[in-house]
């Protein structure tokens, strides 16, 4: 824990800051916006910006920024339950498969292959279309369609993690099957799956607009960005900033989580110093050798 | 003290299978007792088998054939019925000191880890006593593994394998990943330790200046199998086996004195495979010495002139011959 | 050896900095040294010593991953290797000077032949036409000493032992004809038996060839074997530097003391345990002023942690043997004086 306090402050904080930005806006969503999402006001049907509505109103006189707001939340809280679902079924598979290894291992790596195998969205389609559509067949089928991925890693990092001696440290020291999953097994798994995880998080939002878009997810009023997209549609004319701006929310957002997933992976490589970096140091150097010389030509 | 020795093997060997009916056989039939107290040196080169010996020792492998005993009581009867008291009787010292330790865990979490496993009050304490005891800073506790350097390292990984307080400590190449002036500082550090504790040490190792240093008896080991084995200064001076003769002879001294001046054995040619050991004796493939019955009979430990034991048919005390 | 024509490749003054992640280290700081035809120079050094980057750097050979900043001069054939651009420095890498590497392994292709890459090598350097660079590679592997070299020439190097593959490595090394011939810890990572074979190899082929060797090791033993003179580096800077019989058997700087006495003899009975030089190395990131060594100094003066030692010629011998400790070379001389 201490590490990453540490390692907080050379973060890349101009791609962390938009991810920042959504999932504040996102929690703080029923103080920022200016009306209920989900109220209708037949008096102003398919107004361009004014100062009562910013961005405007869709056909039933709802208030287009609100709704981009509470379309935030609804994302963030439908991605964070199916991330931390799929986490938890992802992580406990994937680790037993590798630490208990054996016939257990190869039926788990099967399973874990054929659900990678397929499109996620193809499971999620097929799930709702058992379930029938609805948030929490949403929710059921994306979790399913996400986990296998973290059980894969999860079980890489622990097949790594056993070869380590100190694994084998603990084993000498009398260390039973608990200690050294709990203590050593978990920790490490965890560290490097939650971190791809937020990475993901971006392709989440996406598929959750996806199958509300197609009408499998989110259900009206509930305001949802790739629901947004359908309803606007048909008043493309009329108001296009009903398809755009939500478009242009679902992008940005998706673009910012891939970043930090870019980041994430960039920073496990080591790279020479570069550019600005580069030469700051240079300065610095010259400076301390200048200092340097200055003391030893005293005589 | 006790009449049985602290280790004993009697016909260890762990075979690796890596293909249907090929088997890497690491370890080949060892048998081995080392006497309460000693400090025994394994030495020999890659390949030999070595490393594996100790693992087993351990029961970080487990042996295809062969028994191994410690303290007088079977391994497998220890990890079956006791196997918290075998951690608190025998423990291991790493070769890699940066991959024994949790990259994640302060060197105070590392220490503590053997006493949460065996429930020993006043963790604290017992810490700061093994930092003083392998001659760590109090400093060094809340630090991770990354930020010490390779002999501070080392010593948190023999700290750890004290903990327990134990009365064997088996050490794989504990020295091999450190520079040369801090290697000398582990070296007195194990000198000492064995010394003040008492312990009975084994130490898997290649460089034979430092066996020959600290050790008091040593093995040597070609191909799965133990050569010669004896007083460590005896067997240095006036070795038997012509395999020993050679890599003593292969150790170049630092002193050029002596470097320029002596006589050295070079050998042709590399260690055979250990999946396919020669027949009869191991070292006939590279023996200046080989004659007829060395490729059909293998050598068994006899006797040597030294006072130990060497498997040579040249060297059965009356027809002793060097090269 | 024969040190009466000048020398082959000459170092003075080099600085090199690195810069990767979030770390700056000033790897060497401020060496000269050079190296006559004939002669083999051992660059002694614990890690972090800055041997190999000392070595290599200069000609381009460094690791990914690292911003490398390199002053002072470099010279060799009458041109300084600092100056010239990727393709020239290759050029002349390949044709003046051979590297053998630590890990052989790694340094050959693993999906290609031994002889093939050896006789490309050889017609890359040396422009010889394929049934020449054929023959040069079967050359080289029977001057490296490997048995039946029809055979090895079409063996993948994963069916060598390690052994064969730092021959290989030589042989490679030797393709352009070469004027130096740098190694890197060749026997490091060797068997006892092996790394005296390899040694012995190299000392031949110095002999038959007049090269010079340059070579990189942490192990006095293999410097007393093969060494005609050492170069003692600590921390980025040259300790002591002289003919290998008088830094081993005579040693003035503090550290070069602490190092011998750190090394354990086979053939001399046992004394007391050694206790190596107490203390680690000093941290690179910084520049400070002063002896590198003064912090693990037994010998340490107020001096010394303000002033750089210069590296002086020790006087009263009748080698060159040079030293950088004001101390120790005044206590030298009023031991001489009285």
């Amino acid at each position: 824990m201490t590490e990453l306090l540490k390692s907080l402050r050379t973060w890349p904080w101009h791609i962390v800051a938009p991810v920042l930005l959504f999932v504040a806006v996102a929690v703080l969503a029923p103080w920022l916006t200016p009306y209920d999402p989900a109220a209708q006001d037949y008096m102003s049907i398919l107004q361009g910006p004014s100062w009562a509505h910013w961005l405007g109103t869709d056909y039933l006189g709802r208030d287009l920024l609100s709704r981009i707001i509470g379309g935030a939340r609804v994302s963030l809280t439908a991605m964070s339950i199916v991330l931390l679902a799929a986490l938890i079924l992802g992580v406990v598979v994937g680790s037993l498969a590798g630490y208990i290894g054996g016939r257990f291992e190869v039926v788990m790596i099967s399973a874990i292959d054929i659900f990678l195998a397929l499109p996620s969205l193809v499971i999620a389609l097929a799930l709702i279309g058992i379930m029938g559509p609805g948030y929490w067949s949403m929710i059921v089928a994306l979790t399913l369609a996400w986990w296998a991925n973290y059980a894969r890693m999860s079980r890489a990092v622990v097949v790594a993690e056993l070869r380590q001696p100190y694994i084998e440290a603990a084993r000498i020291m009398g260390a039973n099957h608990l200690h050294i999953f709990s203590r050593h097994i978990l920790p490490s798994v965890l560290a490097l799956v939650v971190v791809y995880a937020s990475a993901d998080a971006g392709a989440l939002v996406l598929a959750i607009a996806t199958l509300s878009f197609l009408g499998l997810g989110v259900e009206p009023p509930t305001p949802e960005w790739g629901q947004m997209l359908v309803d606007g549609m048909g008043y493309l004319e009329d108001n296009p900033a009903l398809v755009i701006l939500p478009g242009l929310a679902l992008t940005l957002v998706v673009v910012s989580f891939n970043l930090l997933g870019e980041a994430f992976a960039l920073s496990k490589v080591p790279r020479p110093a570069r550019g600005l970096t580069l030469s700051r140091r240079r300065r610095d150097r010259a400076k301390e050798e200048a200092a340097r010389a200055q003391v030893e030509a005293r005589p | 003290m006790p009449d049985f020795p602290a280790i004993q093997t009697s016909g260890v060997k762990v075979h690796f299978r890596i293909a249907p009916g090929r088997f890497v056989k690491a370890v080949d039939g060892v048998d081995l007792a080392i006497p309460a107290g000693t400090f025994h040196g394994i030495v020999g080169e890659s390949g030999c088998g070595k490393t594996t010996l100790a693992r087993t020792i351990v029961g970080l492998q487990s042996a295809t054939e062969g028994e191994i005993s410690i303290a007088g009581r079977s391994l497998s009867n220890w990890r079956r019925a006791d196997r918290k008291g075998l951690a608190r009787k025998m423990q291991f010292v790493f070769q890699d000191p940066l991959g024994s330790l949790s990259r994640r865990q302060t060197i105070e979490q590392s220490l503590e880890e053997p006493l949460i496993i065996h429930g020993v009050p006043d963790r604290r304490k017992r810490v700061e006593a093994l930092l003083d005891l392998v001659g760590l800073p109090r400093t060094a506790l809340g630090r991770l593994p990354r930020s010490l350097s390779g002999g501070q390292r080392q010593r948190v990984g023999i700290a750890r394998a004290l903990a327990l307080d134990p009365s064997i400590l088996i050490c794989d190449e504990p020295l091999s990943a450190l520079d040369v002036s801090i290697r000398a500082q582990i070296v007195a550090l194990f000198a000492d330790l064995q010394a003040k504790l008492g312990l009975t040490i084994v130490m898997i190792a290649h460089d034979l200046a430092v066996v020959r240093e600290i050790c008091s008896s040593v093995s040597v080991m070609y191909l799965g199998r133990i050569v010669e084995s004896g007083a460590t200064e005896r067997v240095f001076d006036d070795a038997a086996h012509p395999y020993s003769q050679a890599l003593l002879s292969a150790v170049p001294s630092p002193d050029p004195r002596i470097e320029t001046t002596r006589e050295r054995v070079i050998l042709a040619g590399d260690p055979p495979s250990p999946s396919n050991p020669p027949a009869g004796c191991r070292f006939n493939t590279r023996c200046p010495l080989v004659f007829e019955r060395c490729r059909n009979e293998e050598p068994v430990l006899n006797p040597a002139t030294h006072g130990g034991l060497a498997a040579c048919h040249l060297s059965q005390a009356d027809q002793h011959a060097t090269i | 050896m024969s040190t009466a024509s000048g020398p082959i490749y000459e170092v003075g003054d080099l600085v090199i900095d690195l810069y990767a992640g979030n770390v700056s280290v000033r790897a060497v700081d401020g060496v000269s040294f050079a190296i006559h035809p004939g002669e083999t120079v051992a660059i002694v050094g614990e890690s972090g010593s800055g041997k190999t980057v000392m070595t290599l750097g200069p000609l381009g050979l460094l690791p990914e991953g690292v911003t490398v900043d390199i002053r002072g001069r470099a010279q060799s054939g009458g041109q300084d290797l600092l100056t010239l651009g990727p393709r020239r420095l290759s050029e002349l890498r390949g044709r003046s000077f051979g590297v053998v590497f630590q890990d052989p392994i790694s340094a050959l292709n693993p999906m290609k032949r031994v002889g093939p890459q050896l006789a490309a090598q050889a017609r890359r350097l040396t422009g010889a036409t394929g049934r020449e660079a054929r023959q040069a590679a079967l050359d080289l592997l029977k001057r490296t000493g490997i048995p039946d070299p029809d055979d090895r020439y079409f063996r993948y190097p994963h069916e060598m032992s390690g052994g064969m593959l730092q021959r290989v490595m030589i042989a490679l090394a030797l393709a352009g004809k070469p004027k130096v011939l740098i190694a890197d810890e060749p026997t490091t990572a060797l068997d006892a038996t092996v790394q005296a074979q390899i040694l012995e190899l190299i000392r031949q082929l110095q002999r038959e060839d007049g090269i010079a060797v340059l070579l990189i090791t942490h192990d006095i033993g293999v410097v007393s074997r093969v060494a005609d003179r050492v170069i003692v580096l600590y921390a980025g800077r040259i300790a002591e530097e002289g003919p290998a019989f008088e830094v081993l058997t005579a040693p003035i700087h503090p550290y070069t003391i602490g190092l011998l006495d750190s090394v354990p003899d086979l053939r001399k009975s046992i004394g007391e345990p050694r206790q190596g030089i107490p203390g680690v190395p000093p941290d690179q990131s910084m520049l400070v002023p002063g002896c590198r060594f003064a912090e693990r100094c037994p010998k340490v003066e107020p001096r010394c942690r303000t002033h750089r030692p210069p590296l002086d010629q020790v006087r009263g011998r009748a080698v060159v043997q040079r030293v950088a400790c004001p101390p120790q070379l005044r206590a030298l001389r009023e031991m001489a004086d009285a």
